[in-house]
């Protein structure tokens, strides 16, 4: 058993502009991580330390500029509930009259009953922490029209 | 106070784990902390009406232990994350947009050119 989490914005931005954000580790760490290395390209890996306190680690599968990119993904942090390798990260960038729709797909999750163990859920914590500190994602522009 | 606002307090978290896998008392909580005894209880308390771990009283001690299902939800917690990073590219693509700085070489990577490792 697997879950799915899908997470859909309009973004007021071209696809090129959108996509320009994944392009490298200086980029990708405007929007995510505070430190890593992103070598982004089909079979490239990539690092992020996500909180501070937790890497993230992947590979690139696919990498369509300016349309998708698709990109495995898992904490590095032994028992961690998504090791390296484990999960699946899909983002499509589709162009509309308003700018883009991002869709991002994280597949291959595992179910509810194996997650959360001690070492891995610290980073969930992190987030839910910096969340609760004002880093609150607002209405979502899809289903606020 | 919810679960998303007790667990914003590092000392909670750190609680957290330490009753992750089994039950201690307040007494070898605290001892785990420099901070004073009544602060490490009120911080249970707090976890406790957010229902985020649970106590059992065995003669005159209390001993507490995380609800593991109360800290379920594994998909929202990561739906929130990439909500919270997807809100963040949104606001960068947008300024980038809005000021102009999108002019593209028609590959649809701005920084192709600057790349050291092509």
């Amino acid at each position: 058993m697997t879950e799915v989490v899908v997470v859909e914005r309009l973004i007021r931005a071209r696809p090129e502009t959108v996509f320009s954000f994944f392009t490298d580790a200086t980029r990708w760490l405007l929007w995510q991580g505070v430190d890593g290395v992103v070598d982004a390209r089909v079979g490239g890996a990539f690092r992020l330390d996500v909180t501070g306190d937790g890497w993230a680690a992947g590979r690139f599968v696919e990498f369509d500029p300016p349309r998708r990119l698709v990109f495995t993904w898992g904490w590095e942090a032994r028992g961690a509930p998504v090791p390296p390798g484990s999960s699946t990260v899909e983002i499509e960038l589709l162009a509309t009259a308003e700018g883009t729709l991002l869709r991002l797909v994280h597949r291959d999750l595992p179910a509810a009953e194996r997650e959360l163990h001690r070492m891995g859920w610290e980073h969930y914590m992190g987030r839910l922490a910096a969340r609760a500190r004002g880093d609150d994602p607002g209405p979502d522009p899809m289903t606020g029209r | 106070m919810d679960a998303v606002r007790a667990v914003a307090e590092p000392r909670r978290r750190e609680i957290l784990r330490l009753v992750w896998d089994g039950e201690r008392s307040a007494g070898e909580i605290a001892a785990h902390f420099e901070v004073t005894f009544g602060a490490i209880s009120q911080h249970l308390s707090v976890l406790r009406s957010a229902g985020l771990v649970s106590v059992r009283r065995d003669g005159n001690r209390r001993l507490y232990r995380a609800d593991r299902e109360a800290l379920k939800p594994f998909a929202p917690m990561l739906k929130q994350m990439w909500s919270a990073r997807l809100d963040r590219l949104a606001g960068l693509a947008e300024a980038a947009e809005a000021a102009g700085g999108a002019e593209r070489d028609g590959t649809g990577r701005p920084d192709a050119g600057t790349r050291e490792d092509r």
